[in-house]
C-alpha cells in the first residue's frame, strides 16, 4: 500500500491490517493520519451537502446588475477608482440629506440588501430592497430599475410573507427609488414581493406578481 | 485548486459580471457550506452567499488574478457571516429584552476544511460526488448503495475508489499543514 491509497482507504473509513502496516513504516503519513480522520467526519456532515436554491445565482446577478446601475464599482485602484470616488460621495450627500427623515436612528448602511428578480409579467425589470432594521418593524428602501408605470386604476404594492401570512409595506405607482415600512420583523417574513393591484376595496396581494425574492 | 480560467480572473478582477457568474459556479457551493455552517440557517446563508458576492463584485479590483480567489473569497464570506449574525443577535435581543446582550461571533471551528472538502468534492464528476454522498452522509455500505443508485456494485466499488484518491490528492496539502 503506497501513501495515495493509505489516504483513500482512511478517508473512506476502510482502516485495515494493510492500512496499519502503512502507518507502521511512513512518518509522513502518521502525521497526517488525524487530519484525515477528520475529512471522514467532515464527509458526514450534514451541512457540506446541503444545496443552495438554483435560483441563488440569478439573485445574485440582479443584485450585481442593479448595483451596477445605481452606484458601480467601489473598487480600490484600477481604473475605476476615479468616478467610484465621486459616486460614493455622492451617495454619501443623499444620504445625509435623507438621514433625518428616513434612516434617523439608524446606521446609512443597510442591515440587509437582497435581489428581487422581476417575473414574466415584468420582463426587463430589476430590483433590490435595501433594510433597516428597526424595533418596531422594518424600514426598505426599494430601487427599482424598467418597471413601467402602473396603468390608471393600478397601483403596485410590495409584501413581506411567511407562507401564507401577507403583510403590505406600501403602494407606489413608477420604478426609481421608494421607502417602504412593514411593521414587523424581516426575519420572520422572508418572501419580499411586489404585486400589481387594482385600486379597489380588496386588501389581499393579487395574482400579478411583477417582482419576488421567492420564498 | 484553481479551476477557472486565467482570463476568466483577470475579466473578474475587471468587474466583468459575466465573470462573476462563472466564479459562483465554481465557488458558490463553498461559500454556501460555510455560510450555512456559520449560521445554521439557509434563507440566512443564502443571504450570505449574495452578500459575499456582491462585496466581492465591488472589491474586484484589490483581487490579483494571479492567485486562486478561494481563500480571499473564504474571507469575505466569513466577514459577511459575522455581519450577519451580530444583526441577527441584535435584532433577537430587541425583541427579547431578557436575552442576553453580548453580540458573539458565530463558530468557525472548521468551516474552513468544510471549505476545503467542498471545494474538493466539487471537482469530482457527479457519478463520483453520488457515491461520496452516499457512502459518507447516508452511512450505506458499498451493496446499498449500488442497489439505491441501480449500478453494479463493481461500478460502485471502483468509483469510490477513484474518488478518494482523487479527494486524497486534491486534499493532499492537508499533509503539508499538518507536517
Amino acid at each position: 500500500m503506497n501513501c495515495d491509497e493509505f489516504r483513500a482507504a482512511v478517508m473512506a473509513g476502510e482502516e485495515s491490517v494493510s492500512t496499519d502496516a502503512h502507518l507502521e513504516s511512513c512518518a509522513a503519513c502518521r502525521s497526517h493520519a488525524r487530519e484525515l480522520r477528520q475529512v471522514a467526519v467532515t464527509l458526514a456532515d450534514k451541512t457540506l451537502w446541503e444545496e443552495a436554491s438554483p435560483e441563488l445565482g440569478d439573485q445574485i446577478e440582479s443584485l450585481i446588475v442593479s448595483a451596477a446601475t445605481r452606484g458601480g464599482h467601489i473598487a480600490v485602484g484600477g481604473r475605476r477608482w476615479s468616478w467610484a470616488v465621486a459616486a460614493v460621495a455622492a451617495i454619501a450627500i443623499a444620504f445625509v440629506i435623507v438621514a433625518g427623515s428616513f434612516v434617523a436612528s439608524r446606521s446609512p448602511t443597510p442591515d440587509w440588501e437582497i435581489a428581487m428578480p422581476a417575473t414574466g409579467l415584468a420582463p426587463g425589470a430589476s430590483a433590490t430592497v435595501s433594510g433597516w432594521n428597526e424595533e418596531a418593524g422594518t424600514r426598505m428602501l426599494l430601487s427599482v430599475d424598467g418597471l413601467k408605470p402602473a396603468p390608471p386604476g393600478f397601483t403596485y404594492e410590495m409584501w413581506l410573507s411567511d407562507g401564507p401570512v401577507h403583510i403590505s409595506a406600501g403602494t407606489f405607482r413608477t420604478g426609481g427609488e421608494v421607502k417602504l415600512w412593514a411593521g414587523v420583523p424581516r426575519s420572520d417574513f422572508p418572501r419580499l414581493w411586489v404585486t400589481l393591484e387594482p385600486l379597489d376595496e380588496d386588501s389581499s396581494p393579487s395574482v400579478a406578481t411583477v417582482l419576488d425574492t421567492g420564498s | 485548486m484553481v479551476r477557472l480560467s486565467d482570463r476568466t480572473l483577470r475579466r473578474f478582477s475587471e468587474g466583468d459580471r459575466d465573470a462573476v457568474r462563472e466564479v459562483y459556479r465554481e465557488y458558490g457551493r463553498a461559500v454556501f457550506t460555510v455560510a450555512l455552517g456559520a449560521l445554521g440557517d439557509r434563507g440566512l446563508a443564502e443571504e450570505a452567499v449574495q452578500q459575499t458576492f456582491l462585496q466581492a463584485w465591488r472589491a474586484a479590483g484589490r483581487f490579483d488574478p494571479e492567485r486562486d480567489p478561494g481563500p480571499w473569497l473564504y474571507a469575505i464570506a466569513r466577514r459577511v457571516a459575522v455581519d450577519i449574525h451580530r444583526r441577527e443577535r441584535r435584532h433577537q435581543s430587541v425583541d427579547n429584552p431578557e436575552a442576553q446582550v453580548a453580540v458573539l461571533s458565530p463558530s468557525f471551528e472548521g468551516t474552513w476544511e468544510a471549505w476545503q472538502v467542498r471545494s474538493a468534492l466539487d471537482k469530482l464528476s457527479a457519478e463520483e460526488r453520488a457515491i461520496m454522498r452516499a457512502t459518507h452522509y447516508l452511512g450505506l455500505t458499498l451493496a446499498e448503495t449500488a442497489e439505491r443508485l441501480g449500478i453494479p456494485i463493481g461500478t460502485v466499488k471502483s468509483r469510490s475508489y477513484r474518488a478518494h484518491k482523487r479527494m486524497a490528492t486534491l486534499l493532499g496539502h492537508l499533509k503539508e499543514r499538518s507536517a
